[in-house]
Order: structure tokens, then C-alpha cells, then sequence
């Protein structure tokens, strides 16, 4: 068995990669899945992506992604830690439908990240909790962060923050010309950059303010 | 030990074969022991750019193959004994060698002379990977467009991923038309350095004596008259070296290009 595995829980269908050193050998390997699974998948069925050593394989999230998406497949999350326990290390035989959740403790959050560089296009940061860039997010650099996302730099590649649903994540950014906002399933395209820029969610909105026009009170409502 | 470097780009057709001949050539005129790798196998050029096309009898796909030793492979320049070519081949692809065949070989040769130069392919696949695996130190090439910035930046984040500090990673601006810049019409160099924020080693106008150059499969750096060229990619050459010679500003580019279009005018004349 390879380091790859296709998982059937409560939340859909969870690819599941352990571990890999080459990237061509990890996409062979996901299409020999896939394929032994041909003509199982719903049209519409979003599939999470679930990565073991976040800290190791962050940066190849988006080409993995955009990989299994050239397969014609949706994905829907991408999931960061161990397959929980409870999990059987079934393989997904023919349509054997599990229906085990990987419940993942929404309240324990991982301490924020910091990171001083520049994310490049093709690079993405991924955490679970708040990230801190201190840097550029180039065109093509994506994070994604289940907190707050705050960029001391010019953002404009994709930002994604709560991740897993906190619709009241923010995101801050120097200078705000992003490719795509998401904050929680909302989603914003920008058509002018804003300095000095608070994003959040209102009304099932993403609105992106100068910073000094925000009503924190509102924003800041019912943080953990 | 050589010191080993790979030219590369993301994005096709910016100059790294050009740019790998030239630099190659003036290192091994000023005396190094220089030996460039043809990594664009299946779309090999950088031997017509030399002008070595007609003297390749064995290619590295030989190499790999264990039907020749490396040192069989290696195509001397007619004019510099210490410029050598490791020749791609036209009929095998990019998969048929591996990061490791190409770790081996640099290997192999990298006690035999002072520089190693690898043109890498266009795009970000298996060609690049090959190229990049040997080298300790990257040149980044770019055009002054979106597109081929947008390119290097991707792969200077695909360098850092595969553990190169930004203290490695040279990036040289190609075709560069001082003109445009004055006019409006261009990025500037502050433009590029800001999007791409790593270290300029060069600034190269575009010039039609590379095209020139290159037609005659004779690299500028050994045509005659083609000074202004030469000091510019001489420039490179020292810094890499580590030499703390400035880059020509934008008044420095443009000047010379009208001096040496008033030199020509002034012989037309006569
Ligand atoms: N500074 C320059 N001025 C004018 N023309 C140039 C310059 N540099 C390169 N060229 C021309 O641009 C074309 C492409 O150059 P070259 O083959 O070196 O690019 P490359 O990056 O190696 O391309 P590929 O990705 O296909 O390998 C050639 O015709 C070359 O003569
Ligand atoms: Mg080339």
C-alpha cells in the first residue's frame, strides 16, 4: 500500500496523504486511486484533502489541489493532522460508505503563525490558526488559515481564512489587492486595491474597509 | 570543485541559452575552466549558439545510458579549450534522465574544471527538475513583461522549496529597452525588484546583436565590435564572481546604445 489513501467519513470523501518525497510519484499514486475507483464519485462530490506533516508539504497544497481538480474533482477542505483513530484504515472498497466522522476539536486552535519571507506564486501557507505574515503574498501565493490572517506587506494572491467555517475570522492586510478573498464560504474579488484594510464578514458579505472607517465593536463581537 | 550554476526561467524563450553561452564564453576567456550542460534535452539549442553543432558525437542520453564515459560526451569549443558542452539529445525526452543521473554527472566532471553552467528548459516539470538538482546556485531569468516576471517568481518560490537560500538566486533582467522605461511604456527595474524582491546580478538590453550573435553560432562575447555587450555581460560574469561592480543605471544603458549607434552612423557616412 502506498502513502496515499481514499476515505469515506462524514464529511465526504477524504484524501488522505501520509507521506511522499517526490511529487510526480505522489500524483501517480493519487491517480492510481482514483482510478480503481472509476465511476463511484457523485458528479457534484467535493473531496477534502487531508495532509499529514503540514509544516513539510504546505507549499506543494496548491499543486496538489489544482492537480486533483484537473481530474475533474471538487475540492472542498483542506485538513491538516492525522486521520483520528476511530477512522478504520479501510480502503475505500467498492461503495462501502462509512459513515465515521474525523471529528477535529474545533476548539482547540493552534498558536499563531509567524512568517517573515515573501510567499511566492506556486507557495501557500497553511495553518490551522492565525497566520502572521510579515512579507509580500505574491500573485499565485495563497494562505490559508483557520483564524485570522494578517498580512504586514502587499497582499495579492489568494487569502483564505476560517477555513473551517468562523465566519468571524478577519484579515488585515497593508496593502489589500488580493486575487481572491474567502472568509469562512464567502468570497470577495476586489476591483481597486485598499490601504491599510480590514476584511470581514457581515450579512453573509465579505466587505473589505480602510481600516480607520471599521467599527471594531462589530468586527471584534463574539471572539472566542 | 566547480562552482554550479543553473540558468532558468519558468517562462520560454527570455534569453537562459543565450545568456548561458555568453557568460559561459567570458568565464572561460578570462581563463576558468568552464563546462555548460544542455539540460533542454529533445529541444536542445545552446550547440548552435556555440556554433558546436556539427562537432556532437555523443549526447548526456549516452551517458546515462553507460554507453560512454561523460568525458567522451564533452564537446570542446573550437576556439576556447577550456569551454566544453555537454550536448543534449534531440531524439530522447526529459523523462529518460533523472535528478540523479544528472547529480551523477555534474559529479563526475566537477573536479575538471571551475564553473558548470546548466541551461534548464521552459516550464516547471521534470526538465527543470533535472536541471535544477546539481546546482548550488541559480541565475533567474526575466523579461521585463508580467508574464515572464509572474514565471520567476514561481520558480524562485520552487527554488526556495527546494532549500535555496535567496542569497543563491541571481535574478538578470533580459531585454531590457532602456527607451520604453523613459517613455512610460515598461516595468522599471525598481518595478521587477519590488515584485520579485531578490537581488539583481544584471541588467541586459535587448540588443539585434545577440541576434546576430547567435545566427552566426559565434557567442558575442568573441565577436569583434561588440564591446558594449561584452562590458555588460562581463559585468555579470565579475559579479558573480563576487566583484562589487555596479549595474549600468538606465542613463548608462541608453548612453552607450547611442554612442555606438552614432559610431555606426559615422562609418555609414564614409
Ligand atoms: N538581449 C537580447 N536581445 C535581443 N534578442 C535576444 C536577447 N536575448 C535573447 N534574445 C533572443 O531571444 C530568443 C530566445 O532566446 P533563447 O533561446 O536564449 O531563450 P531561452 O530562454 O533559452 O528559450 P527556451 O525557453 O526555448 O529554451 C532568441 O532568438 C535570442 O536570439
Ligand atoms: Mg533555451
Amino acid at each position: 500500500m502506498g502513502n496515499v489513501d481514499l476515505r469515506m467519513t462524514k464529511r465526504g470523501v477524504v484524501l488522505y496523504i501520509e507521506e511522499y518525497d517526490d511529487l510526480d510519484d505522489l500524483f501517480v499514486q493519487i491517480t492510481n486511486k482514483f482510478s480503481q475507483l472509476n465511476g463511484f464519485f457523485a458528479e457534484d462530490d467535493k473531496i477534502s484533502v487531508m495532509l499529514k506533516d503540514k509544516e513539510k508539504h504546505s507549499k506543494d497544497i496548491t499543486e496538489i489541489i489544482s492537480f486533483i481538480e484537473k481530474m475533474g474533482f471538487k475540492v472542498g477542505e483542506i485538513l491538516v493532522g492525522e486521520m483520528s483513530q476511530n477512522v478504520k484504515q479501510k480502503t475505500l472498497s467498492v461503495k462501502e460508505k462509512l459513515s465515521l466522522v474525523d471529528e477535529e476539536d474545533k476548539s482547540r486552535m493552534n498558536p499563531t503563525k509567524v512568517i517573515k519571507k515573501t510567499v511566492r506564486s506556486g507557495q501557500a501557507i497553511v495553518h490551522d490558526g492565525d497566520v502572521m505574515l510579515i512579507g509580500n503574498l505574491n500573485d499565485g501565493g495563497e494562505i490559508i488559515a483557520g483564524g485570522n490572517v494578517v498580512v504586514i506587506g502587499e497582499a495579492r494572491g489568494v487569502i483564505r481564512a476560517g477555513s473551517r467555517g468562523n465566519e468571524e475570522a478577519i484579515i488585515y492586510a497593508v496593502i489589500m489587492s488580493p486575487e481572491l478573498i474567502q472568509i469562512a464560504n464567502y468570497v470577495i474579488h476586489l476591483n481597486e486595491p485598499v490601504v491599510n484594510a480590514i476584511g470581514y464578514v457581515r450579512n453573509g458579505k465579505v466587505l473589505v474597509e480602510r481600516f480607520d472607517t471599521v467599527k471594531f465593536g462589530q468586527v471584534m463581537n463574539h471572539r472566542e | 570543485m566547480a562552482k554550479v550554476y543553473v540558468i532558468t526561467s519558468g517562462k520560454g524563450g527570455v534569453g537562459k541559452t543565450t545568456l548561458t553561452a555568453n557568460l559561459g564564453t567570458i568565464m572561460a576567456s578570462k581563463g576558468d575552466r568552464v563546462a555548460l550542460i544542455d539540460a533542454d534535452i529533445g529541444m536542445k539549442n545552446l550547440d548552435v549558439v556555440l556554433g558546436l553543432e556539427n562537432r556532437i558525437v555523443y549526447t548526456s542520453m549516452d551517458v546515462v545510458n553507460g554507453k560512454v564515459d561523460v568525458f567522451d560526451a564533452l564537446v570542446r569549443h573550437k576556439q576556447l579549450k577550456n569551454l566544453s558542452l555537454l550536448p543534449a539529445s534531440q531524439v530522447a525526452t526529459k523523462e529518460m534522465i533523472s535528478p540523479d543521473d544528472m547529480k551523477k554527472i555534474v559529479s563526475q566532471i566537477s573536479e575538471k574544471f571551475d564553473y558548470i553552467f546548466i541551461d534548464c528548459p521552459a516550464g516547471i516539470e521534470r526538465g527543470f527538475r533535472n536541471a535544477v538538482a546539481p546546482a548550488e546556485e541559480a541565475i533567474v531569468v526575466t523579461t521585463p513583461e508580467l508574464p515572464a516576471i509572474t514565471d520567476a517568481d514561481r520558480v524562485i518560490g520552487l527554488l526556495e522549496n527546494m532549500n535555496f537560500e535567496d542569497s543563491k538566486i541571481h535574478l538578470i533582467i533580459n531585454r531590457f529597452k532602456p527607451h520604453m522605461v523613459r517613455h512610460g511604456d515598461m516595468l522599471t527595474v525598481d518595478d521587477i525588484k519590488s515584485a520579485l524582491s531578490i537581488d539583481i546580478i544584471g541588467i541586459v538590453p535587448d540588443s539585434e546583436d545577440v541576434i546576430v550573435a547567435t545566427n552566426k553560432g559565434i557567442p558575442l562575447a568573441l565577436m569583434d565590435g561588440k564591446d558594449k555587450m561584452g562590458k555588460i555581460l562581463e559585468g555579470i560574469v565579475l559579479r558573480l564572481k563576487g566583484e562589487d561592480v555596479p549595474i549600468p543605471t538606465l542613463e548608462e544603458l541608453e548612453e552607450k546604445q547611442s554612442w555606438w549607434k552614432n559610431f555606426r552612423n559615422l562609418f555609414k557616412r564614409d
